[in-house]
């Protein structure tokens, strides 16, 4: 690691962290450092062109859900773990099988 | 040169990994006609043989019927061999508008808008039709062509349980607030040989003010007392607010597929369907025979009288020699064994025995669902149908199957 921040934040009482709560925060914090120092293009320049070409564009942090299997693989997008884990369940459930001609 | 070595490799072993796992598909080569009786090459290279033909889509035994390859001869002659274009720029003659006007009085429906295919139906209507305000909501087992036209459009998919009409209640409330749903079934289910639960899916719909989409490529021209479909077969004519079908099956067997229903949502896929924008208009002469096979069936019923009766012939044949079988109404007959070996097996030595059908296993159907789809025909004369069924009984009689459940042929040979 090249460089840290360290930040606090009071907790309401009685609230203890757990292993979610933790994997959400390292989601926010990696998703901050890619967006706003990540490397390549600035995402703001995209953005600006492709409102010049007439696009309304809206970007926002989400979740991804992935399955794999043999060379099957579905890929969902949500709000929430919860949303795109559910999407993704739904895919796969369209063709568990191949189906007859 | 993008083609290169690792490339090559790589593919040739995925072919090989296939054939190990016994799932390369294998063509076999018909010699004339397809028909009831047919000759086949089989492995490439030896001498053509004899067979009745038990797994064609040929449910009217139109394929080769006089009329309907004169007809076809007529089309070629008078229109020609091709359009060379898509419908919206020249591609469209007087009598693909006819053909679409027919398939309408036929399906009793509003409008209808012809497609190279039923897959190419199935890819293009949804995209054109919905969005990410509304919601499709599939019977897990329909057609793979929908489940690829549902993944094209941006709408929320979902599915429900095969047949479950309790969980596609649950669903349609689910989804009250979006703006359109649109439930999404088969009429008669490829893998299975049922058929949907109609009557009650329109039910339903009306009461969650959905759409209906019914995809009744294996029942157009013979479900039913007129051989509409399924929507005849379960009261409900009139009330679909599309249908998807073939003329690849019944309506002919050459090619070609259609999206007929509500009078705007058809014209609407006219406008935005990209199968339909971006592909040949189907050749005059397949709309030519597609015609006249519509001459044939519009007001006369013996020929799916004909199919109905041998599909019964058929399967109390088979129940009577012991197999165990999916109960069903449908020409569409499967033959249970639920081991893939087994049935790749039994289909080969039938084969053999002058008798052409196929195994089907995972993943073209559920794990340790193995079995043989048999088809019969209206061209299927009974002769045809005893020597098959003698063919059948010799064959499980080798293997011990004959009088066995799905217990005891997953107990002696495993799933």
């Amino acid at each position: 690691m090249v460089n840290a921040a360290v930040f606090s934040v009071p907790l309401p009482e009685g609230v203890q962290l757990d292993g979610s709560d933790r994997e959400l925060l390292e989601a926010i914090a990696q998703a901050i450092a890619s967006l706003r120092h990540g490397p390549g293009r600035p995402f703001t320049d995209i953005v600006t062109m492709l409102e010049a070409d007439g696009w309304e564009v809206r970007s926002r942090i989400g979740w991804i859900a992935e399955a794999r299997r043999g060379t099957a693989h579905e890929k969902a997008v949500g709000n929430s773990r919860g949303e795109a884990l559910r999407d993704l369940l739904d895919l796969t459930l369209l063709d568990t099988v191949e189906g007859c001609p | 040169m993008s083609y290169g070595p690792e490339a090559r490799q790589w593919y040739q072993q995925e072919l090989l990994r296939l054939r190990d796992a016994g799932l390369l598909k294998e063509e076999r080569f018909i010699h004339g006609t397809q028909g009831a009786e047919i000759e086949v090459e089989f492995p490439e290279g030896a001498p053509p043989r004899r067979v009745i033909n038990l797994c064609a889509n040929n449910y009217l035994g139109f394929s080769g019927h006089p009329a309907v390859v004169a007809a076809a001869h007529r089309g070629l002659d008078d229109r020609g061999y091709g359009m060379s274009s898509v419908r919206f720029i020249c591609g469209t003659q007087d009598l693909h508008r006819e053909l679409e006007r027919r398939l309408t009085r036929f399906l009793q429906t509003e409008d209808t808008l012809l497609f190279p295919s039923c897959l190419d139906a199935n890819a293009g209507v949804f995209e054109a039709l919905l969005d990410e305000r509304d919601v499709m909501i599939a019977d897990r087992l329909v057609h793979a062509s929908i489940v690829d036209g549902m993944r094209l459009c941006k709408a929320t998919q979902d599915t429900y349980k095969h047949s479950d009409m309790a969980h596609l209640e649950e669903k349609l409330a689910e989804y009250k607030d979006k703006r359109f749903r649109m439930v999404i079934t088969d009429g008669v289910f490829s893998m299975d040989g049922d058929t949907a639960r109609l009557d009650e899916i329109v039910a339903l719909a009306e009461r969650y003010q959905a759409m209906v989409l019914l995809d009744d490529s294996h029942a157009t021209g013979f479900m039913g007392e007129t051989g509409r479909g399924t929507h005849e077969l379960c009261g409900v004519l009139g009330k679909i607010d599309l249908i998807t079908t073939t003329l690849g099956k019944a309506l002919g067997g050459a090619s070609g597929g259609c999206v007929s229903g509500r009078r705007e949502l058809v014209a609407m896929c006219r406008q935005r369907a990209r199968p339909y924008l971006f592909s040949n208009s189907l050749a005059p002469m397949i709309v030519a025979g597609a015609i006249e096979v519509l001459d044939l069936i519009e007001h006369d019923t013996s020929f799916r009288d004909r199919l109905m009766g041998n599909a019964a012939y058929w399967r109390g044949l088979l129940v009577s020699a012991g197999f165990d079988v999916k109960s069903g109404q449908s020409p569409i007959i499967p033959v249970m064994l639920y081991n893939a070996k087994l049935a790749q097996d039994i289909a080969r030595e039938l084969l053999d025995e002058g008798v052409y059908v196929v195994g089907f296993f995972f993943p073209v159907v559920p794990k340790g669902q193995a079995r043989i789809r048999t088809q019969v025909s209206a061209g299927h004369e009974k002769r045809h149908l005893d020597r098959g069924i003698e063919a059948f009984a010799k064959v499980g009689e080798k293997h011990g199957v004959r009088g066995m459940g799905r217990k005891e042929l997953v107990d002696a040979f495993g799933l």
